[in-house]
């Protein structure tokens, strides 16, 4: 195999780091991480349950002093004796090895790697040998009475133990392992999602499927206070909680019965408590999504028993939630029956994806003017071709017009969205195009199209991300259908342009797209092993329309997991508009996740 | 506010009724200590009891990838990793098919191998496939295994006219649990017709998670396929004679065998189909532990004086097969020291003598011979998977440079190449111009230091270090994970970690099968449909041309196992048999194989010579 070596070329990395950014926040240091070596490393790591007993290079600090400290041991001494145990070659090398120069690495490693070996052994206690030592009689006691019937790693630990004990200046008491446990799981009905222990047998239809039925509950309690100021009228001050409740209810890996509720929102306004109203309850136990879906080939394998059929088209039927062009042509709940087809095949690509689609009833239109006269038929399609994705949407939506104090809402709507997301050098891309057509404008539907690219890049050394979000709104583009909370269509540009997606505040930035254009920058650092999270963010949007109400503004986000359920969350943003006041956000929540 | 109070009690109520997992620890060391007693015996029948009548069908298996599927510190660590990085939610899901038996056992998601219960060890083991009796479909691994000792639980077989009682009745073999003597042999065997289809491998080859993402669709494909239309199975292309394809009919593509040797008779002669499913992995570990071998492993619970293995797993690790020892010249060298006064060896202590050495060394050999094998049957399913085309000059002249294009073949007609774990799979082009001189003047598909090809996984492109190899032709898919903005980004492993500081693997809330994916994951198929093929195309500026002509293109087309940078990114948690990151690269790296080869020449001086 041919092999390159590494040149240092800095002037790539400056032009990789400008290229995209060309902004303060793209040059930004990488806060943790950055000394991590392309090399792989030479160092054996032991599995995670016996990673306290075993040696690291990184916490043998002075192992030149550890080795001299060996080397020059006296006969009949508990060092002499454990060097003794080392390999002839090693020690040949060590010989040769003086003070005065570097362990090379693979010495280094050599070394560890010996220890290790040394520190599974069963004859490394000898009473004869370790009494000079300053191990105390408890240790000695257990190497008496417990080790012959101690299983190998929990050998290990002792003699791990022992050799701290013997050598505390240089070797380091055993280490915390740090691999989690599994969190509790709300698991109410047949066998634990995802967990160990026998698997129950099921039972055979008359179809030939067999089902294993099992429930489970998850979701998200969310308590935020938060306050909005939109310029316009009192600021918002609020205390606000979410529940997000899913349950679950798998009869195969394929079919399934799910249940949403949302008890403390109804979909557009929020339990809360704020100073002028008091608490004010919205409870509502009615589901929000209520579905089957599955596969009809293993739903019904008595009819192609081979399986050699084409039968594994899959299905959902009910309330759903719905998203298609990554939330920007519908992201919506409904009341909607499915098909879909995957791994159609065709030349030149390796994976195309057909879902037809019919949704009636409440559907939301134009952020948030529910139309329950609407029909909704869409044909949604997904290509992967060798360096890029293609999503190519069409959702065409059938409603009658009506007019009530002036105002006209419904009418029929043809919306479009076409989607490519590839790499293109060192960046992730995607650029997207969607329309909106109808035979005249209402409440309900605009005419537009909007133009959405978004680029992000990984600095070096890091897993950070630096992104990039621009587009342009042409006239009023609106989605087929999207769900109250989701706003306006611009939401996913970047967190200015997102609601809160909790309580009766919205997004600093406006999320509409009628005639518009803007863009983003951002960068999310990651620290603790990315469970702490920081997310920086700049943003405008320029009004193309007569109002000219132009705007820009800055955000911060810092979210940071707690143990295995809890999220604190933290938000401040503000934007600063050339016709009127100033949009200010801050917020602080806490997520229980279960 | 009351409607608050019940809510927030029945949320609580539900969290207390999830209740504690229970709390494993590392006790099966000592629980098989407790145990005692014969194989047979065992609730999970090892696959060496399944030998002693079934030698030809353990061979095959004890080096084939089911076999290998727990005893890969690839896998353990991989699976540890992500299981780390989703804060524990993705419990089981991974290795449930890696070892049903261990999960059956509640054994812990991670710990070391060596101290797992020697059946969950063993993988995909005999009595996983041969215990099923129900048609699960699509199951992704979720299969309930049949609970018991060899004797008292039926085995399945594809078989309809066994003829098992016969054999019973006629054999000196034994089916009574109550005494220990003669052979045990299992006193039923059902005969499941599932057991020939296609679906049967579908229920482990086709990985749905439970948050809607497919990770592996090698039995999707294969249901669209032109095979499954033509009435050929997996089993077919898979357990025939030739690894990878279909001879046209029964008689020819299977061998034909006795299927046991029982009290010394072989059963009479009928298809015999082929255990060893070779693929793209292959061993990276000692070759003392894998291919299993009960000749070679004891479990460290049973008597060293009475146990068949010569050695216990952490006794092979410290076998220096590289050294020599146990081989007539490395013993001869160390009788020399003894004579000399020379310091020894200091071995450890259960290869101090030379006996236990050179029988050690004996194990050895017929393991690496073994392995042997595998890597040629290994070369012959992926040579029936991946071909090379037509190979077209499109230019070569001083003025216009070289310019040529490769064609590259799915020859299968039964799923894509690759299929299965896609995305993380190496198969890519290495293409080399040299000038007459032998100077360098264009690579892609060239290795890092590492061992990586120079795409956005290398850690020397991702640091800058080397450029991103624009031309590189690879069939590897691709992970993509949804950012909190900026869309996806191409990830080593699909953990959402930028959407939330505390990733959990959730089915979803929307149906996730009409668009195919969850929302926060998703893979970009790679891979090349059956029949079709893909177009390489390799372009060298005539200013890149040295002028030393003629110019030789060497073109090779490179299978591997998984990618280095992936070593990189689940050695956090640790591997097995204490290996390093750079220990486990560099076994990945020998089993890269070159499939194929081909040579262009370019003389510019006499055209007909450019071919």
């Amino acid at each position: 195999m041919i092999q390159q070596q590494p040149t240092t070329t800095p002037l790539r990395a400056s032009l990789h780091g400008t290229l995209l950014l060309l902004s303060l926040l793209a040059v930004l240091p990488t806060l943790v991480g950055g000394a991590e070596s392309s090399a792989l490393t030479r160092e054996v790591i032991p599995v995670n349950p016996e990673a306290d007993a075993q040696f690291t290079f990184t916490e043998l600090t002075d192992l030149p002093g550890f080795i001299t400290f060996l080397r020059d041991a006296e006969p009949g001494t508990p060092a002499q004796h454990f060097y003794r145990l080392f390999n002839p070659a090693l020690k040949a090398e060590l010989m040769r090895w003086s003070l005065e120069s570097d362990f090379s690495e693979a010495l280094n490693m050599e070394i560890v790697k010996m220890l290790n070996q040394i520190v599974r052994r069963s004859d490394l206690y000898d009473a004869s040998f370790w009494t000079d030592s300053p191990v105390s009689p408890a240790l000695h006691g257990r190497f008496a009475t417990e080790f012959s019937r101690l299983g190998p790693v929990d050998r290990s630990r002792l003699n791990r133990q022992l050799l701290h004990q013997a050598f505390p200046d240089f070797v380091a008491a055993p280490r915390t392992p740090s691999f989690p446990e599994r969190p509790e799981r709300i698991h109410l009905l047949g066998d634990a999602f995802l967990g160990s222990g026998d698997l129950q047998k099921g039972m055979t239809l008359p179809t030939g499927a067999t089902w294993q039925p099992s429930l489970f509950a998850f979701g998200n309690l969310r308590v935020a206070g938060q306050h909005f100021d939109s310029g316009n009228g009192e600021p918002i001050n609020e205390l606000v909680a979410r529940l997000d409740v899913t349950l679950n209810l798998a009869l195969t890996p394929t079919e399934r019965v799910v249940a949403s509720f949302c008890p403390l929102d109804d979909g557009t306004a929020f339990t809360h408590y704020d100073e002028n109203t008091g608490t004010e309850l919205e409870l509502d136990l009615e589901p929000d999504a209520l579905f089957l879906e599955g596969d009809f080939g293993e739903l019904f394998p008595f009819i192609d028993p081979q399986d050699r059929g084409s039968m594994d088209l899959g299905f959902a039927v009910g309330r759903q939630p719905i998203r298609f062009q990554r939330g920007l042509l519908v992201d919506d709940n409904l009341d909607a029956i499915g098909i879909v087809k995957n791994n159609m095949m065709l030349p030149g690509t390796s994976n195309i994806r057909m879902t037809g689609l019919f949704a009636w009833n409440e559907i939301n239109r134009n952020g948030g003017v529910e139309d329950d006269n609407a029909m909704l038929f869409g044909l949604f399609s997904a290509v992967d071709f060798a360096r890029t994705s293609m999503e190519l949407d069409a959702a065409l939506i059938t409603s009658d017009t009506v007019t009530e104090d002036d105002r006209i809402s419904g009418g029929d709507s043809l919306h479009f969205g076409l989607g490519f997301i590839q790499r293109v050098g060192l960046y992730n891309t995607s650029f997207r195009i969607n329309a909106s057509m109808a035979d005249e404008e209402t409440d309900s539907v605009g005419k537009g199209v909007l133009l959405f690219a978004d680029a992000s890049y990984t600095p070096a050394h890091s897993v950070d991300m630096v992104y990039v979000t621009v587009f342009w709104a042409i006239d009023a583009y609106s989605a087929a259908a999207r769900r109250p909370t989701a706003q306006g269509p611009l939401g996913p540009a970047g967190i200015l342009f997102e609601g809160p997606g909790i309580g009766s505040g919205g997004s600093v930035l406006s999320n509409l797209a009628n005639d518009t254009a803007g863009g983003v920058m951002g960068r999310q650092w990651f620290f603790n092993e990315t469970r702490t999270q920081l997310i920086g963010e700049l943003g405008v949007r320029a009004d193309l329309g007569s109002a000219g109400n132009h705007a820009g503004g800055a955000g911060l986000r810092l979210q940071h997991a707690m143990g295995q359920h809890w999220i604190l969350r933290g938000d401040v943003a503000g934007a600063a508009l050339s016709e009127s006041e100033p949009h200010f956000y801050t917020g602080l929540s806490l997520s229980y996740q279960f | 506010m009351k409607h608050l109070l019940t809510i927030c009690l029945l949320t609580t109520g539900l969290a207390i009724c999830a209740g504690q997992e229970p709390d494993v620890h590392l006790t099966f060391y000592q629980q098989l200590q407790a145990e005692g007693g014969p194989k047979w015996k065992n609730d999970y029948p090892p696959a060496t009891t399944c030998k002693e009548c079934h030698p030809t069908h353990y061979r095959q298996w004890s080096v084939s990838p089911h076999a290998y599927a727990q005893m890969s510190p690839v896998f353990n660590a991989m699976h540890a990793t992500i299981f780390k990085k989703t804060n524990g939610t993705s419990g089981d899901f991974c290795i449930r098919c890696h070892t049903p038996v261990g999960m059956n056992l509640g054994e812990p998601e991670f710990m070391s191998n060596i101290d797992r219960h020697p059946t969950s060890r063993e993988g995909v083991t005999c009595i996983v496939c041969h215990r099923i009796n129900t048609n699960y479909g699509k199951i992704s691994g979720r299969i309930a295994l049949e609970r018991g000792n060899l004797i008292d639980v039926p085995v399945t077989t594809p078989n309809e006219k066994i003829r098992l009682k016969e054999i019973i009745a006629q054999s000196n073999v034994s089916t009574d649990t109550q005494t220990e003597s003669g052979t045990k042999i299992h006193q039923a065997a059902t005969y499941f017709a599932p057991m020939q289809e296609s679906g049967f491998c579908g229920s482990c080859h086709d990985v749905l998670l439970h948050n809607g993402f497919r990770l592996e669709e090698a039995f999707s494909e294969y249901k669209r396929s032109p095979a499954a239309k033509q009435g050929i199975s997996c089993q077919d292309c898979h357990m025939g004679v030739e690894h990878g394809a279909f001879s046209g009919d029964d008689a020819t593509n299977y061998h034909l065998g006795g299927i046991a040797t029982v009290d010394g008779d072989v059963t009479q002669p009928r298809k015999m189909t082929n255990h060893m499913f070779p693929g793209p992995d292959h061993s990276v570990i000692h070759p003392g532990i894998f291919p299993h071998n009960d000749q070679a492993v004891r479990d460290e619970s049973e008597d060293p004086n009475t146990a068949i293995g010569l050695a216990t797993i952490r006794e092979w690790l410290t076998f220096d097969v590289d050294a020599g020892w146990g081989s007539k010249a490395f013993e001869q060298q160390e009788w020399q020291r003894v004579k000399a006064g020379q310091e020894l060896t200091p071995f450890p202590e259960r290869w101090q003598t030379r006996a236990g050495r050179q029988k050690a060394r004996r194990i050895i050999d017929g393991q690496l011979d073994l392995l042997g094998e595998y890597q040629v049957a290994r070369n012959e399913v992926l040579r029936n998977g991946f071909q090379l085309g037509d190979i077209d000059i499109l230019s070569a002249d001083r003025k216009s440079g070289i310019d040529f294009q490769v064609d590259v073949l799915n020859a299968t007609t039964g799923h894509g190449v690759p299929t299965g774990f896609i995305g993380e799979r190496v198969i890519f082009l290495q293409v080399t111009v040299l000038d007459v001189g032998g100077n360098l003047i264009y690579a892609s598909g060239d290795l890092d230091p590492n061992g990586d090809v120079r795409d956005l996984h290398s850690l020397y492109v991702h640091n800058h270090e080397l450029p991103l190899d624009k031309d590189l032709f690879t069939l590897q898919s691709r992970f993509l994970t949804t950012n909190v903005r900026g869309n996806e980004r191409e990830v080593v492993l699909p953990i959402p970690f930028s959407l939330t500081p505390l990733p959990y693997i959730n089915p979803q809330s929307n149906a996730s099968t009409l668009e195919g994916r969850p929302t926060t994951a998703r893979i970009h198929k790679n891979n090349i449909m059956p029949n079709d093929h893909r177009i390489a195309r390799y372009r060298i500026p005539a200013s890149q041309l040295t002028g030393n002509g003629p110019y030789r293109a060497d073109i090779r087309f490179v299978v591997g196992m998984v990618p280095i940078n992936l070593i990189h990114e689940i050695k956090d948690v640790g591997f097995d048999y204490d290996m390093s990151a750079r220990d486990i690269a560099a076994g990945v790296l020998k089993g890269h194989t070159v499939l194929w080869e081909r040579t262009l020449h370019f003389n510019f001086d006499t055209p007909g010579e450019t071919k």
